[in-house]
C-alpha cells in the first residue's frame, strides 16, 4: 500500500506530465489542485469551437465529458495507484448555457468510497464562479497494478 | 418573428425530412466533430437513428471512448428527435441527462437510436441507446428537455 505522500506525488506527476490522453487533451484540461485523502480534484478547461451546438453554446455531451474527467480523477486518486474508476452511470444537470472558448473550472469529489463502488459528484463554473452544470455518478474501483 | 406551430406547418414525408437534415447548410460544429450522419427518421413513432464515426481524439487512457463523448452522441440524437417531433418548429435544450455505460466503445463507427417518450407543452422526455459497430448495446440514456420555439425570421 502506498503512503499518502507517494500517492499524492504519483497523481500530480501523472496529471501534469504533459502526456494527456486524447479526450483530456481535447478538453484542454489543466490541473488546479487535488487531494488524495479527501478525494477531490479541481481543473481548468476550455472547450474548442468544435463543441458548439446550434444555439452557439457547448453541446451537453461535451459538458458531461468535462465533469467525467474530474469525477473520474477523484475516483482514481483515492485508490492505490495505478488505478482508474470506470463510470457505470452518470447524471448531468445543465443549469446554465456553457460557453465555448472561455475558461471553465470544474471540481470532482468522492461522496463515498466503498470496496465495490465509488460515488462521485461534480460541478462546473464559469470564470465568475457561476454554477453552469452539476453531476453525480456511480463508478467501480479498478486497480491496474 | 412568431414561430409556426406544428399544426400550421405542412407535414413532409420522412424521406423529405431526412433529406432536409442531411443537406442542411446550418450544421453545427458539434455534429461534424462527432462525425454525425442522420440516417433514419420516423415522424409517426418519433424515432431517429444517427450514425457516427467517433474520432481517436475522444479516447480515454485505456483507448476507449471517454463516456462524455458517448453522452454527446446520444444528446445529439435526442435533441434532433425533439426538433423533428415539433415538425422543426421548436428546439429543446436538455435540462438533465442520465447515462448508463454498459460496455466500452472503441473509436470508429457507432450508431444511436433515439425516441421521444413524451412530447408535452412544457416538458419533453427522451430515451436513447448507443450501439457499437458489431451491434452490441454500449450505453443507454434518458433525458428531459424544455421545448422552445425557434427564433426565426420568416
Amino acid at each position: 500500500m502506498t503512503t499518502t505522500p507517494d500517492r499524492d506525488t504519483y497523481w500530480r506527476q501523472i496529471l501534469t506530465n504533459g502526456t494527456m490522453p486524447p479526450a483530456t487533451h481535447f478538453l484542454n484540461f489543466r490541473l488546479i489542485d487535488l487531494n488524495v485523502e479527501d478525494g477531490w480534484c479541481e481543473g481548468s478547461f476550455l472547450l474548442a469551437e468544435q463543441a458548439t451546438n446550434p444555439g452557439g453554446n457547448a453541446q451537453g455531451g461535451f459538458i458531461t465529458a468535462i465533469l467525467d474527467e474530474v469525477m473520474s480523477i477523484a475516483g482514481s486518486i483515492v485508490q492505490p495507484p495505478p488505478a482508474m474508476s470506470p463510470t457505470l452511470q452518470m447524471t448531468t444537470s445543465f443549469i446554465r448555457p456553457v460557453p465555448v472558448g472561455a475558461p471553465l473550472k470544474a471540481r470532482g469529489q468522492i461522496v463515498r468510497k466503498g470496496r465495490a463502488a465509488l460515488f462521485t459528484e461534480g460541478w462546473l463554473w464559469d470564470e465568475n464562479g457561476r454554477l453552469l452544470a452539476q453531476a453525480t455518478a456511480s463508478c467501480v474501483p479498478k486497480s491496474l497494478a | 418573428m412568431a414561430a409556426q406551430s406544428p399544426e400550421e406547418k405542412p407535414i413532409v414525408s420522412d424521406a423529405e425530412m431526412l433529406a432536409r437534415f442531411q443537406n442542411s447548410s446550418k450544421r453545427p460544429p458539434c455534429s461534424d466533430t462527432l462525425g454525425m450522419r442522420l440516417s433514419e427518421i420516423n415522424q409517426t413513432n418519433k424515432t431517429i437513428r444517427m450514425d457516427f464515426e467517433v474520432p481517436d481524439m475522444f479516447a480515454n487512457p485505456t483507448g476507449a471512448v471517454q463516456g462524455g463523448f458517448i453522452a454527446a452522441m446520444m444528446d445529439e440524437a435526442m435533441s434532433t428527435c425533439c426538433i423533428i417531433a415539433s415538425n422543426v418548429t421548436m428546439t429543446a435544450p436538455t435540462l438533465e441527462m442520465k447515462t448508463s455505460y454498459l460496455r466500452r466503445l472503441m473509436p470508429g463507427p457507432a450508431h444511436v437510436e433515439a425516441r421521444i417518450v413524451k412530447w408535452g407543452r412544457s416538458a419533453a422526455f427522451m430515451e436513447a441507446e448507443c450501439y457499437d459497430d458489431a451491434g452490441k448495446l454500449v450505453a443507454k440514456a434518458t433525458a428531459t428537455a424544455i421545448p422552445m420555439p425557434f427564433k426565426r425570421l420568416s
